[in-house]
């Protein structure tokens, strides 16, 4: 069993603060941490992202290393389930530090496709599914059962984005309904797919929809468009056992904080540029659970000390709120483990 | 006499088919098609821009605008090409999302509102070495590159391509930058000639860098 010099919090000690019960003093650690795990194990994230084995002990080292309070498992993680649908996705070989992606023109759907007999990936079989299985396995056995794993999905309107392309969407958004609806729906049947192939191997799940965030999509869509089938979504993985499910967007989420908190996750996250004081009593009159982001730019290029002193004015800004979690931007390649770990220190300081 | 504000509303709200129509009746009636592209097209469009930049708008309306606004200029560019030849462009952009960053929807959106501004724009594409700037910016005598990035790892390759374009006897050509995590320090400090933040911004940076040139 790996070991961390810094205490993880268990299992039960998560679930009270997702549940709003906690009157944790520590705060809850949850750096975001997908290509730069590559880096923990000097692999490029092109590397990890294609072996289960590299994967997983990628994920390991940061747990070792940064002690946080759950693991994320996945690296480029808005492309597995259209790559299983017949997205090509662009590798980087070398030492290319490069993160993997689908380029305009790789995607597989058109616009106006009908979907209904469009086949729906195994995750046992197509595509880099199996390996993001695998590795939450190998790393839910290394670790045990007494700690968060969480296995990275694409919300439904990222992944529909990711199988016919940004601008394709947006224009169907408005010219093709009906299309669009389809779309969702066939995203949905693959996400669903993938997260059972997760939860037999012992993981939770995070699901990952930066591409509806309101700096792409009007709030009126998001409610008419997304918000249905992430309810479906939420409401089928607690059917399968999985009651606490972070659903993350980026950007400046303020403005459709309602319409998140009606999708049933019950923690939700507050990013780096999106207003606490608005999030917090939203959340707190809901009692969500709620992520604060440090900006990415700050950890990547800031002082442990600088890092610190803005974790510390954030908890202190979180203060009585039951739910809080620390937490940071999508942390850049090659970032130093020493910025990052400002961050727990600053939690763990909060609690002495 | 043309009713400048139905065109304006027309791309404004997306209607690609009446903006044809109306600007080929326009045209028909002898109006002088800059006047047509001016003050119906591009007055709609930047209504578009403003209201994007302050949340009025979203994505999906700016890209069913862009769509309209080509159908108008799908009418007018091929007569003032006849007119005025080259002159009629106001500049050759060349713009192209930088090696290892695949995204695009800002990129795009500032090609589409340049090109509604009258701007030739040579779009690369996404994920582009050096190599393919200066080869775009030789083969179309680009007056402006434009880079875009959108992550703190492949932003500082927009250092890189201003140096090379200056290794390559090519310092002459103005460089532009953007993307969410750019500024207007940052492009100093990588030796751009200019940063625009949105993309009504990105036009008027453009005009301004060509004025300079
Ligand atoms: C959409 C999106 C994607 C889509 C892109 C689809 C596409 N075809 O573009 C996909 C799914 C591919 C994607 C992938 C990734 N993404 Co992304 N993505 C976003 C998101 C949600 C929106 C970006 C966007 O389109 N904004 C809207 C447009 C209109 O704004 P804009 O791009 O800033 O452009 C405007 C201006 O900047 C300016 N402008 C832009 N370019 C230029 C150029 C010039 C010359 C000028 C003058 C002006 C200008 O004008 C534009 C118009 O107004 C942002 C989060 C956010 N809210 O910003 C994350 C974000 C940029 N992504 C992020 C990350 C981490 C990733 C991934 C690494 C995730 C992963 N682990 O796989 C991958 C990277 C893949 C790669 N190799 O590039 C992070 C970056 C953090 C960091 N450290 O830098 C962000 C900030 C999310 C976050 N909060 O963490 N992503």
């Amino acid at each position: 069993m790996p070991t961390t010099p810094h205490p993880t919090a268990t299992r039960s000690e998560v679930e009270s603060t997702l549940r709003f019960e906690s009157n944790r003093s520590i705060p809850l650690f949850m750096p975001a941490i997908y290509e730069h795990k590559g880096h923990f194990i000097g692999k490029t994230p092109s590397q990890i992202s294609r072996d289960p084995q590299l994967l997983a002990q990628a994920a390991l080292k940061e747990y070792e290393q940064l002690g946080p309070d759950a693991l994320a498992i996945g690296v480029d993680v808005y492309n597995l389930e259209a790559e299983a649908a017949g997205c090509e996705v662009t590798y980087y070989e070398g030492d290319d530090t490069s993160i993997p992606g689908i380029k305009p023109g790789n995607h597989v759907i058109k616009p106006g496709q009908d979907l209904t007999n469009y086949p729906v990936p195994n995750p046992l079989k197509d595509g880099r599914m199996p390996v993001n299985i695998e590795a939450a396995r190998i790393v839910r056995k290394e670790i045990g059962d007494d700690y968060w794993i969480r296995g990275a999905i694409s919300g439904p309107f990222s992944l529909a984005i990711s199988l016919l392309g940004a601008e394709d969407l947006f224009i169907s958004c408005l010219d093709d309904p009906e299309f669009v609806n389809g779309l969702m729906n066939y995203s949905a049947k693959i996400i669903k797919e993938f997260a059972k192939g997760y939860i037999d191997a012992g993981a939770d799940l995070i699901i990952f929809d930066s591409q509806a965030s309101p700096e792409l999509l009007s709030p009126t869509m998001y409610e008419e468009i997304v918000l249905p089938v992430t309810q479906d979504l939420i409401a089928f993985f607690k059917t399968q056992g999985v009651n606490d499910v972070p659903l993350i967007i980026g950007g400046n989420t303020t403005p459709i904080i309602d319409t998140l908190i009606d999708t049933g996750a019950n923690n939700l996250l507050c990013d780096f540029t999106g207003n606490w004081e608005e999030w917090s009593d939203a959340c707190r009159g809901a009692k969500r659970a709620l992520r604060r982001n440090i900006a990415p730019q700050l950890i990547e290029n800031g002082t442990p000390d600088e890092i610190y002193a803005v974790a510390k004015q954030e908890i202190a800004n979180a203060g009585d709120f039951p739910g809080f979690i620390m937490g940071t931007a999508v942390i850049p390649f090659a970032t130093k483990t020493e910025n990052i770990l400002a961050i727990k220190q600053a939690c763990i300081d909060a609690g002495s | 006499m043309p009713d400048y504000a139905q065109l304006n509303q027309f791309v404004y709200e997306g209607k690609a088919k009446d903006v044809q129509r109306i600007t080929q009746e326009y045209v028909d009636e002898g109006i002088p098609v800059d006047q047509i592209l001016n003050k119906g097209l591009i007055a709609g469009m930047s209504v578009v821009g403003e209201d994007f930049k302050y949340n009025i708008l979203y994505v999906p309306e700016v890209l069913i605008a862009a769509r309209a606004m080509k159908a108008g200029l799908a009418v007018v560019k091929p007569l003032l090409i006849a007119q005025d030849g080259d002159s009629s462009s106001s500049g050759t952009v060349v713009m192209g999302t930088v090696k290892g960053d695949l995204h695009d929807i800002g990129k795009n959106l500032v090609c589409m509102m340049a090109e509604g501004a009258g701007f030739t724009i040579i779009d690369i594409g996404v994920d582009q070495p050096y190599e393919k700037f200066i080869e775009a910016a030789k083969e179309h005598k680009a007056d402006i590159v434009g880079m875009s990035a959108l992550l703190t790892t492949t932003m500082p390759y927009m250092k890189k391509v201003v140096d090379e374009f200056e290794n390559a006897g090519l310092g002459d050509i103005k460089m532009a930058v953007g993307g969410a995590p750019v500024s207007e320090m940052y492009a100093d400090e990588v030796g751009a000639d200019g940063y625009g933040s949105d993309a009504p911004s990105s036009v008027e940076l453009f005009h301004k860098l060509c004025a300079s040139a």
